[in-house]
């Protein structure tokens, strides 16, 4: 192997490298995903759910208090003044698209990706 | 018939015979290859067995008869594994003419570049051409995330492929 071979070989690998590194940080930038809370189909908070780690929300609307439960890039509905409790029997949301609506207490939480990745993609 | 014609028609001969063997031999690698799962953890990647071929024909030859060999490999080996074609024909086709072209450049143009170097070089153009050619068809410019893994794994596939080669140019497979 000559000292150009190792040139090439080098020159390869640190770009490939390079590459990499790149590929990696707008993976997890176009991942960055939010919880869109809406009460009565208005944004009363947006949690980023890359940022935030284990945190609960308290989100108030027409029957009481909502409480959301953000851990490990997950969402979900904790507990709900409501009678039915679907959005809590929901359990956790954490893909793009995905939807918790609890609609006696008119909240909903959705769940958006800023980046151009759509449902079909993936 | 005169001595000296007769010599030519000899070498010709020698020569046709060669790059048929050649042929068949980058074909039978191509194939065999298709026969084991993939050893990388990315799909796409591979040895690239015929390759080893494709070098020796350069060395030996030129880039003209490193085409007709790398040509003849792809359509007969795709007929013999049913993907004439089809996107994994396009995807060899692609990725092993620009690979030739990219190892000609190499090896005619940059002095000091032993086998290796070239084969190293041949082994990034394949993948590069590939994953271009593939995301053109399915239109999607994300495949091109893809590329830096494929670049890191060509670097021991055409090490290994121009250590092959090396060895068998080194035992004097010489033309004349």
């Amino acid at each position: 192997m000559t000292r150009k071979d190792k040139i090439v070989i080098i020159a390869l690998v640190v770009f490939s490298l390079a590459g990499l590194a790149v590929v990696t940080l707008p993976v997890a930038e176009h991942e960055a995903l939010h919880g869109v809370v809406r009460v009565k189909g208005e944004v009363v908070n947006n949690i980023d759910l890359n940022v935030e780690v284990d945190s609960r929300i308290n989100v108030t609307g027409a029957l009481g208090v909502s409480v959301l439960e953000v851990k490990g890039g997950k969402l979900r509905m904790l507990s709900s003044p409501c009678p039915d409790k679907i959005c809590v029997n929901q359990g956790w949301v954490c893909k793009p698209g995905e939807v918790i609506v609890c609609v006696p207490n008119a909240v909903s939480v959705s769940i958006e990706g800023d980046g151009g990745v759509d449902a079909i993609i993936r | 018939m005169p001595l000296s014609d007769r010599k030519l028609t000899e070498k010709k001969t020698r020569k046709l015979v060669l790059l048929a063997v050649l042929v068949s031999i980058a074909t039978a690698l191509h194939a065999v290859e298709l026969l084991f799962p993939n050893p990388f953890p990315v799909p796409g990647a591979k040895l690239g067995l015929a390759n080893i071929i494709t070098l020796i024909t350069l060395e030996v030859f030129g880039w003209k008869e490193g085409l007709v060999v790398v040509v003849l490999r792809v359509f007969i080996g795709s007929l013999l594994g049913g993907t004439f074609l089809g996107l994994g024909f396009l995807l060899s086709f692609s990725g092993a003419v620009f690979s030739l072209l990219i190892m000609h450049f190499l090896s005619r143009y940059i002095p000091g570049l032993s086998v290796i170097g070239v084969s190293v070089g041949g082994a990034a153009a394949h993948n590069t051409a590939q994953v271009a050619v593939a995301a053109g068809l399915t239109q999607t410019t994300y495949l091109f995330y893809y590329l830096p893994f494929l670049l890191l794994i060509s670097v021991p596939t055409g090490f290994f492929t121009g250590v092959a080669a090396r060895a068998v140019l080194e035992k004097g497979v010489r033309h004349h």
